[in-house]
């Protein structure tokens, strides 16, 4: 059967009318999921695996899919409205969304967020039809090696002083990889600095963490301020959806973020956050104002949330092709499979050509299904603004706590949203920054991991990072995005001294 | 007067009578069976199918609750904390004794009360179409002979296949460059990228590279051939005495009741006989495996042993 009918045949099986409202359906629960703090796209399909059992095997695989499309995308609302992000892929989102919301246009930073999200996730899907064999086998060369080195270009964003001095970014950032430590080491298994206690054993949890870094902090900000009357902002159409203008001028931005994400989605067990933190990070050094970003600029949220809606696409593709899941939510996908005898694999598309074109096609319904939602949703989710904070507070404070504890079902958990959440205030109104700490602590591990399988590959020896050219370029990319800043700071000085002394 | 009396009695009516209605009615409310892995794999998917086949076949609410990382660690400790009350168990297979003999958890098997086996999965060696030279027991332990410590073998460092490599060593007198390279998803990765030469892996995600010819299965770790893989020899067969089986059971806290561990294994062996659910578990390789209490611990005490010498001979254990 040759790729053209086997499309039709997918096609036809999705132009069902129970397939179509099952989209529409899960793309509407995953938004509203993802947009909540503390839930996650991942939690919102094991959610919904159960519920498959009752489904045939399009229903159920339509109705995980379009729940992913739309968790992931739900993340977005909740960090442009908020500064929370609502999975961790969303972090990016936060630099330039919030600060665009809180200047009164919430409902322009949400539109630029959606409509990246569309054509991030548009472009992976596309991709993902036509191009899966051949970005699957690419992603079979990567060695641990390679995967280390790609982390490592967004680890070193931790350097970046543009938001606080490099002393005080660096502290942070080195807090932030030293808690990451914590818990059972990544090649042995063994507890590091869990100093005999069981709950510190299988270290801390990563969403924990986060909630507690970003909601405590900006909740607490807002119990200062509740009193401060409600600012008022337009979320009118004609201010929402972006002028063709708009999304021209940022089409680099757009493909570059999309392709970051798609690649990055291929690499098992690098994720979302990675992607989206690297499309932000080579937007900002490709862009004419880098000075600007992180203070609501549109290209710093169409950076992070084209790259990590494309990710949901590049992760199908080692997943379809090879069985292999690249993420928790790829995971539970392929489990969705193979509870409809569906095995992922080279003879998938030999055998069930219809269901597997099917599966690809349904993500890019569920992505359509989910910008016509959002534009739908846009002025409800905006009104959250209207809410006053001390109607809202509570809810959300309720909300981390249950995402914090229903993620794995330890009390501790708790705790460490509430502890993390008092540290991160107090550093934050010392004027150390929190990004680089998130950086390293979601970084870090993933990192540490990956050498350290590499170095029990090669037999500890470090030069396949020297020898292999993949590396090379990766790792130079790195110490680019690491020295960049001191050479914008230089750069900056010696012009300055020069027109205050013209020569 | 009487008023008071009377409220006396009931209460020493009602103090009396409660544990014998609780023994008469156990289940009387939701039970809690703690998977110590992530959600989605499939040791958590066998935990959820068996448990809703108990709450249909038992009327009975069964909670499967994820407490998943360290190395299994927290989940088997949150088990065994819990009351022997029969409202909180564990479903575990062999790495809750591996995890105890490498140091990463305290507790071992004995720390529980067995109440029965339920399923088993398998696992199979394979190696890349590109090593068709070495896709036969004798050629592969020539091959390691001949460079000791050179085939690259990928392993979870400490879990079921690390012990699975151990004990292909130990049968064939050879050593093999163990690498690590995380679990079953990601030695598949490293096979097919043909950066390792030797894996072993649980066998659904291998059988479409199998029929594909990618990957040359040599042989299966279990007591029987695994009827997915129905012309792939077992070890026993080639005579080799390895097995790898990973046997999933039930667990409840230490001094657990005799007549709760009787009643799960009354339910368990009732649902494993049903035919649709075992048609379910097949199509992820598990198949039933039922053992009750005592046939069960007398496995575990074996399993321990083997696991232990296994462990010392591969340098796993805690210093």
């Amino acid at each position: 059967m040759d790729i053209l009918s086997a499309i039709t045949g997918g096609f036809a099986l999705l132009c069902q009318p129970d397939i179509l409202l099952i989209i529409v359906t899960g793309t509407a629960i995953g938004i509203c999921v993802g947009s909540i703090p503390g839930l996650t796209a991942t939690m919102a399909i094991a959610m919904a695996v159960p519920v498959t059992y009752g489904l045939d095997a399009m229903q159920g695989l339509s109705l995980l899919i379009s729940v992913y499309v739309g968790g992931m995308t739900g993340g977005l609302v909740s960090a442009v409205l908020l500064n929370i992000p609502g999975t961790p892929s969303s972090i990016a989102t936060t630099y330039d969304g919030h600060p665009m919301a809180a200047a009164g246009e919430p409902g322009k930073a949400l539109g630029y967020g959606i409509t990246a999200s569309f054509l991030g996730g548009g472009f992976s899907y596309l991709c993902l039809l036509f191009l899966a064999p051949a970005l699957a086998a690419v992603a079979l060369e990567l060695s641990s090696f390679e995967v280390f080195a790609i982390v490592m270009c967004a680890l070193v964003m931790i350097a970046d002083t543009s938001q606080a001095p490099l002393s005080k970014a660096l502290t942070t950032g080195l807090i932030g990889l030293f808690i990451g430590c914590v818990g059972p080491d990544p090649i042995m298994g063994l507890p590091r600095f869990s100093f005999g206690s069981d709950h510190l054993t299988s270290g801390f949890a990563e969403l924990s963490l986060l909630i507690g870094l970003f909601a405590i902090p900006q909740l607490l900000d807002d119990v200062g301020s509740v009193r401060e009357p409600l600012k008022t902002f337009s979320v009118a159409y004609r201010h929402i959806i972006p002028r063709l203008q708009e999304v021209r001028e940022s089409a680099l931005n757009i493909i570059r973020s999309s392709c970051i994400g798609t690649l990055i989605g291929l690499v098992p067990g690098v994720g979302a956050s990675t992607a989206s933190l690297l499309a932000y990070n080579q937007a900002k050094l490709s862009s004419n104002t880098p000075e600007k970003f992180g203070t609501g600029l549109k290209d710093g949220i169409i950076a992070s949330e084209a790259a990590n809606n494309a990710v949901t696409g590049g992760a199908q593709i080692p997943l379809l092709t090879l069985g292999l899941p690249g993420c928790p939510a790829a995971a539970l996908l392929l489990s969705g499979l193979m509870i409809n005898d569906l095995a992922p694999g080279p003879q998938l598309f030999i055998n069930a050509p219809e269901v597997t074109y099917g599966f690809m096609l349904a993500f890019i319904a569920a992505n359509i299904a989910m910008f016509l939602l959002m534009l739908l949703f846009i002025k409800p989710f905006a009104m959250v603004l209207k809410i006053p904070k001390y109607l809202l507070i509570p809810p959300i404070l309720a909300f981390c706590v249950i995402g914090a504890y229903g993620s794995n079902n330890r009390f501790m958990d708790i705790w460490v949203v509430f502890g993390f959440g008092l540290l991160g205030y107090a550093l934050e109104k010392k004027g150390y920054p929190l990004a680089p700490m998130v950086l390293g602590l979601i970084l870090g591990p993933i990192a540490e991991m990956q050498l350290r399988r590499g170095l029990t590959a090669s037999k500890g020896s470090f030069m396949p990072l020297l020898e292999r050219p993949v590396c090379l370029v990766f790792l130079g990319i790195a110490f680019i995005v690491m020295v960049y800043p001191f050479i914008r700071q230089y750069l900056k000085k010696r012009s300055q001294a020069r027109q205050a002394h013209p020569a | 007067m009487l008023n008071l009396s009377r409220l006396v009695l009931l209460a020493l009516g009602i103090a009396l009578a409660a544990p014998l209605t609780a023994l008469a009615a156990y289940p009387e409310k939701p039970v809690k069976i703690i998977v110590p892995f992530g959600a989605g794999g499939s040791s958590d998917m066998s935990a959820r199918l068996i448990a809703k086949a108990i709450e249909k076949d038992k009327g009975v609410s069964i909670a499967v609750v994820n407490i998943a990382g360290g190395g299994t660690a927290p989940g088997n400790l949150e088990a065994s904390k819990a009351r022997p009350d029969g409202y909180t168990l564990l479903w575990q297979h062999k790495t809750l004794i591996t995890a105890h003999h490498t140091g990463v958890s305290a507790l071992n098997w004995d720390a529980f009360t067995p109440i029965c086996n339920v399923l088993l999965f398998n696992e199979v060696l394979h190696v890349h179409k590109d090593n068709a030279a070495i896709s036969t027991m004798p050629a592969l332990l020539e091959k390691a002979k001949e460079n000791p410590e050179s085939l690259r073998f990928p392993v979870q460092i400490g879990a079921g296949a690390h012990f699975g490599a151990l004990a292909v060593e130990k049968a064939g007198g050879v050593t093999f460059h163990i690498i690590a390279s995380g679990g079953d998803m990601d030695r598949l990765n490293e096979q097919l990228g043909r950066r390792v030469d030797v894996v072993f892996q649980s066998i659904p995600p291998t059988l479409p590279h199998i029929e594909a010819g990618t990957i040359i299965p040599i042989a299966v770790g279990a007591e029987e051939r695994d009827p997915k893989l129905p012309d792939v020899p077992t070890f026993r067969e080639l005579g080799y005495d390895i097995i790898t089986t990973f046997n999933l059971g039930l667990y409840g806290p230490k001094g657990l009741p005799e007549d709760i561990v009787r009643w799960w294994e009354e339910a368990v062996r009732q649902v494993l006989a049903d035919t649709d659910l075992q048609a379910e578990l097949a199509k992820q390789s598990l198949y039933p495996a039922y053992r009750e209490s005592q046939a069960f611990a007398a496995m575990l005490q074996h399993l321990d042993k083997e696991l232990y010498d296994l462990a010392k001979v591969g340098g796993l254990l805690p210093q």
